[in-house]
């Protein structure tokens, strides 16, 4: 009985405390992920003004987008200083791409990426203030990944030993109480017998008491009453 | 950008704009297809072709549209136009196309009393470098024409103007030479002084004399440029005036004796009065956003009507920087980002 | 100790705080070493979008010394740059060009300094100067740490429901039956107990604590019979303070303790729809296609009231439907009708099979709810119904707390409709739990019948000015501006700007955060005080104010603030408005019952859940953010204003609508 309480109690803890340490972990490499593809994307975005700046001043000058020459090497070379960028692309309003680090993607109408991969996009306004395109940055989720690796591995080593700490003391608790459990059922009988020790129980005993000297009085009077 | 951090972290800014726009376009070039000529445009300019037409014609080819076009020069005499319009009955074009004030008005004419060519409106008409559209009554405002017409105009706002000048250098006196009996630079002279009375700077506005028969006269320039610049003023505007273009050779010099920076807000002005700063509309930027409307027009088959009368969002800001070595006056670092610079 | 279950429960929750502290700890150091170097390159490259600058003025042939408004390009890229402490340009020969400093950034000590030449042809003629305060990434890492702190409250929160789930077996219930009884007892709290129906020494020593209860209850009777035949006053007193003392006749007011089993499922129930809150809307408006007579806006509120409405109706006549089906069998049928919708909201492919599958969901909702509530009604009795009710409430609102935090983090790494499973998943495990939380078929008693309002009932309690304004005046628009925020404007509008789901969520969350403690609080406090009409009024008052927030702070700040204090507000208005409709209903319509009193006012309420949504979308297509915020405010402050009118009023006239609590 108690040894089946035990098992279930151990093994619900078990999963429970399992599972809150493994959602707690993910949590928390998560929220560094997050943090760490935040910082990139601010840097990508730092990067990106300048190049749509640039790409808005020809644009007023009478030069498409698809006119300047210029571009694909700024990108080839914004791309080489960057290593977690697999690629930037100047898009025009439809999504093919103009003009890129990587020559071969010119050409090509990108289909929406995954949700998972980082990409920044900025729009490029032309002079009558509607979107000529826009310019993407695609960071290698690889990369990144790999950057995050670190991370990954001392989050999962700390959630190990974490849980075989407090699957530990878990043990230890669950053991505990049920030896304390056992002792309070073994009051509760002396207590519901009567033979409350140390005071415990003392309700009952004031109550029976009680009752018996208003049923001892009541039991005089009684027989008073009946001679 | 926004700052990124505490419970909440902003994700890529234009992605949610850039997939809408991705969507739609790329049904909008499925149905496109086969549909883009070649069209027959009918253009009439005043003076012969300029940047406009060039930026017309530029951005029909980038984007895939056929156009014959038929160029037709009204030598600035509106008189012209009426032959015009009947080589249209006969050519039946599919679009035409008008260049400045005269010539629309001569083609279409005012709203309240449309030509007949006008009232017949099988052919849509876009209009191109009218100044002031609501005031020459073409439209009765930029929303709709209200007829087979739309167009563009290429006015900077002066409140625009005085922003560029003020993020050069602030303003403690504003100078303007103008021609009275030009009605739209006294319009614009007038709103000058109005927006300086409400930010606090002081406007001398000079007027070139009239002669017994009512035209402008250039004698006694230079006493005018001398008094702007004895009022204090740090900027001279040339505002857009066709006397004051035509005497430029005149008053450059004279400026740039009297060390007054200068600010130019035409295109015109940019290179024939070397002003040290101009705000202005380029032409060819004009011709590219007339060449838009033609597409709404020709492509998408909307009607002229609905199509709203524009002017560029984005002016070309014009830094010259050997005027400005020579006036010792250097453009704010930050401006560099956003100016064209020429001369260097 | 004597309540075991609590200990145990105590030990574990800081076993766990701990752990979670120590892997967080870890993850943060770790994080320390890969933000650094980030933030590095980010101070890179804005110097050297500078020194591009400096270098574009030289080829200009502008001298440096010349260049004019150097400070301001440099305050623009500093304000940019929220991690950087200064930015300077220094001439070769040490002096300095231009300079900004962020303000309170005061002298740093070993700053981290980044710097970029300014090149004249191939000759360093300056460099750019950046320096960042070490402190930034401990800083970063501290608004992580606030980001965690909100996950692992819900995380633990989750486990405690978890593990209340293995204390709802057979052998954990008895424990705990046996645990409250010891404490009881040794308080001198000599109340009948609802018995623990388990075997094993648990059941058995409780079943004998309860004997020796129920034979002194018995003999108590007995002698007061006695007393009272024997005219034996001086016996009859010394009786009445035996009971005065100890309750020996009285019954304790818990709830069965099979029924609290009935909490697991709920909660998992109620978790698995709030897990789609953060990001319903954006996930709508992904299938939303423009239809030409419905703005976008509108079309994406189209499912929200759908769930709304549904739910509010149903509610109303499912009672009896559940009553003869059995509640457990009722419940089970309403899960399963909900694991289907949220399964199939996971493979819609356009709006309208979005809507369908919400429409079931929402049918489910409803089915788990009012079998919930009447399975607690049937269980307890009236004594003890209040405590059987806070059953069904609890496990809503700690789902409320737990479900957007969690399911926007799920959203941002899994997916949307990824999520939905997840809820599926959820639903399938509440029908699982159910089956052994409800195997009893409870008997109908027949006194739940009968509470459903009818037309006539809704017109005679509107009719009555004092509750038609409590209805419509407070307890409408609470519910409607809480649903226009949190339910639509909130998610919608931060997804619109950007912000992942996870950062929804634990803005949305921060509701159920503020409201966590207040709730137990301000029901103790307005019962015992009696001023129900101030909570509502001032309820009411910080809900319409919480609009402020967003249109004077940044997001998410903005939105942050506005949901805590829209949690604060409804935690003060609650609990009093509640009791305020019992009070007014037994005062103004004394033959009608109570249950149907409340059945109209919940019915309102929930009237305020679908058109607050539909109102907000109106007015956020139309006119935009700014407006519908505003105007979601207005309608709950007027209704306050009238209401505070009515309450003034009848105040002077001696006849205060609800204010009969404060004499």
């Amino acid at each position: 009985m108690l040894q089946r309480l035990s098992l279930v109690l151990i093994f619900a803890i078990a999963a429970v405390v399992a599972a809150a340490l493994a959602l707690g972990a993910y949590l928390n490499y998560g929220s560094v992920r997050a943090a760490y593809l935040g910082q990139v994307e601010s840097r990508l975005l730092a990067i990106g003004k300048g190049i749509v700046d640039d790409i808005e001043t020809s644009i007023s000058f009478g030069i498409p987008i698809a006119g300047q020459e210029t571009l694909d090497p700024l990108l080839a070379r914004e791309r080489a200083a960057d290593p977690v960028l697999f690629a930037i692309d100047v898009m025009d309003r439809e999504g093919e791409i103009l003009h890129s680090s990587d020559p071969a993607r010119v050409g090509q109408v990108l289909p929406l990426l995954d949700a998972g991969e980082l990409q920044v996009d900025l729009a490029i306004i032309n002079s009558f203030g509607s979107e000529a395109g826009s310019v993407r940055f695609i960071a290698d989720t690889s990369i990144l990944e790999h950057n995050l690796d670190s991370t990954a591995s001392t989050v999962r080593a700390a959630a190990i030993y974490a849980l075989i700490g407090a699957m530990a003391l878990a043990l230890l608790a669950v053991l505990i109480m049920l030896s304390s459990a056992k002792r309070r059922a073994a009051e509760a009988g002396q207590m519901a017998a009567g033979e409350g020790e140390d005071g415990h129980g003392w309700a009952f005993s004031q109550v029976s008491e009680e009752h018996d000297r208003v049923a001892g009085r009541l039991n005089e009077l009684e027989a008073k009453g009946e001679k | 950008m926004p700052e990124k951090k505490g419970i909440a972290r902003r994700r890529a800014l234009a992605l949610m704009a850039a997939g809408a726009v991705v969507l739609p376009s790329l049904t909008g070039r499925a149905q496109d297809e086969g549909k883009k000529g070649p069209f027959k445009i009918y253009q009439i300019t005043y003076r012969g072709e300029t940047d406009v037409e060039r930026g017309f014609r530029d951005y029909l080819d980038q984007h895939g549209i056929e156009a014959e076009i038929i160029m037709r020069n009204a030598e600035r005499n509106p008189a012209n136009v009426p032959g015009f319009l009947k080589e249209i009955e006969e050519i039946k074009p599919d679009l035409v196309y008008t260049w400045g004030t005269p010539v629309t008005l001569a083609t279409v004419g005012p709203y309240d009393d449309p030509s007949a060519f006008s009232l017949n409106g099988e052919i849509p008409v876009v209009f191109t470098m009218v100044s002031a559209p609501v005031r020459a009554k073409v439209v009765p405002d930029l929303q709709s024409s209200g007829r087979n017409l739309t167009g563009t105009f290429h006015v900077v706002p002066p409140e625009a103007q005085l922003r560029a000048i003020q993020s050069y250098r602030p303003i403690e006196t504003l100078g303007l030479l103008y021609t009275p009996t030009e009605r739209n630079s006294a319009v614009i002279v007038e709103r000058f002084k109005q927006l300086g009375q409400e930010q606090g700077f002081p406007v001398v506005a000079k007027a070139f004399d009239v002669n017994d028969q009512g035209r402008p006269v250039s004698d006694g320039f230079e006493t005018l440029l001398q008094e702007i610049k004895d009022a204090g003023a740090n900027w001279l505007v040339y505002p857009p005036d066709t006397f004051l273009g035509s005497q430029m050779d005149l008053v450059r010099p004279a400026a740039a004796r009297l060390k007054l920076p200068t600010f130019g807000t035409t295109e015109l002005l940019v290179d024939k009065g070397q002003c040290l700063l101009s705000l202005i509309c380029r032409y060819y930027s004009v011709g590219q956003l007339t060449a838009s409307k033609a597409e709404q027009i020709l492509v998408e088959g909307r009607d002229p009507a609905t199509i709203p009368i524009e002017t560029l969002k984005r002016f070309s800001l014009i830094i010259n920087i050997p005027v400005a070595k020579a006036l010792q006056l250097y453009p704010p670092l930050s401006m560099l980002n956003y100016a064209e610079v020429i001369g260097a | 100790m004597r309540r075991l279950d609590l200990a145990l429960l105590a030990v574990l929750a800081l076993l766990l705080v701990g752990a979670l502290v120590f892997v967080s700890w870890r993850a943060l150091d770790s994080a320390e070493r890969l933000l650094l170097p980030e933030l590095n390159r980010k101070a890179e490259v804005v110097g050297e979008s500078i020194s591009g600058l400096f270098e574009e003025a030289i080829d200009y042939g502008i001298p440096l010394k010349d260049v004019v408004g150097a400070d301001e390009v440099l305050r623009e890229a500093l304000a940019e740059s929220s991690e950087f402490a200064s930015i300077a340009v220094r001439m070769e020969g040490g002096s300095e060009l231009a300079s900004v400093e962020r303000a309170g950034a005061g002298s740093l000590r070993s700053p981290i300094i980044v710097k970029t030449a300014i090149k004249q042809g191939e000759e360093v003629v300056a460099e750019v100067v950046i320096a960042i305060p070490p402190a930034v990434v401990a800083r970063t890492i501290r608004n992580i740490w606030l980001d965690v702190a909100i996950v692992l409250l819900a995380s633990i929160l989750v486990t405690f429901e978890m593990l209340a789930l293995v204390f709802s077996s057979d052998v954990g219930r008895a424990l705990r039956g046996l645990g409250q009884r010891l404490v009881a007892i040794n308080r001198g709290d000599l109340r009948a107990h609802t018995p623990v129906e388990s075997k094993g020494i648990f059941g058995q020593a409780s079943d004998d604590l309860d004997h020796r209860l129920s034979s002194l209850a018995k003999r108590q009777r007995e002698l007061e019979g006695r007393a009272t035949a024997a005219r034996d006053t001086e016996a009859g007193v010394a009786l009445q303070q035996l009971e005065a003392k100890h309750h020996l006749l009285g019954k304790r007011d818990q709830p069965p303790p099979k029924l609290a089993a009935i909490r697991a499922p709920l909660f998992l129930f109620f978790f698995a729809e709030e897990l789609t809150r953060p990001f319903l809307p954006s996930y709508i408006a992904s299938l939303a296609s423009p239809l030409p007579w419905l703005s976008r806006e509108l079309v994406i509120s189209l499912p929200i009231v759908l769930f709304m409405a549904i739910v509010a109706i149903l509610l109303l006549f499912l009672n009896d439907l559940t009553e003869r089906v059995g509640r457990g069998r009722s419940l089970r049928a309403g899960a399963v009708i909900a694991v289907i919708g949220f399964a199939g909201s996971a493979y819609v492919t356009d709006l309208l099979q979005l809507m369908f599958f919400r429409g079931l969901t929402a049918v489910g909702y409803a089915l788990v709810f009012v079998s919930a509530q009447g399975a607690i009604i049937d269980g307890t009795e009236r004594r003890n119904r209040a405590r059987g009710l806070s059953i069904l409430v609890g496990a809503i609102f700690v789902a409320a707390l737990c479900g957007p935090p969690v399911g926007g983090i799920l959203a941002d790494r899994l997916g949307e409709r990824e999520t939905f499973l997840v809820s599926a998943v959820l639903a399938l495990l509440a029908i699982v739990t159910a089956r052994f939380a409800m195997p009893h078929q409870a008997r109908p008693r027949g006194i739940t019948g009968g509470a459903r309002p009818n037309l006539a009932t809704f017109l005679r309690v509107i009719s009555k000015p004092p509750l038609a304004l409590l209805l419509f005046g407070c307890a409408l628009p609470a519910k409607l501006i809480l649903a226009a925020l949190i339910f639509y404007l909130v998610p919608l509008s931060m997804a619109d700007s950007g912000f992942d789901q996870a950062s929804i969520g634990r803005v949305l969350t921060l509701y159920a955060l503020a409201m966590l403690p207040l709730v137990p609080l301000v029901s103790r406090f307005s019962d015992r005080s009696g001023y129900r009409p101030g909570f509502v009024l001032v309820g009411a008052a910080l809900s319409a104010s919480a609009i402020i927030h967003p249109l004077i702070w940044a997001e998410p700040w903005g939105e942050a603030a506005m949901v805590l204090q829209l949690g604060v507000a409804q935690a003060l208005s609650i609990t009093p408005q509640s009791a305020l409709v019992g009070e007014l209903g037994r005062r103004y319509l004394p033959d009608v019952p109570e249950g149907m009193v409340y059945g109209v006012f919940r019915f309102v309420e929930r009237s305020g859940n679908a058109i607050g949504p539909l109102i907000a979308a109106w007015l956020l297509g139309a006119y935009g953010l700014d407006v519908a915020l505003i105007a979601v405010g207005a309608i709950s402050l007027i209704g306050a204003l009238l209401y505070l009118a009515a309450w003034t009023v009848g105040r002077e006239g001696r006849s205060l609508p609800g204010s009969e609590g404060a004499r």
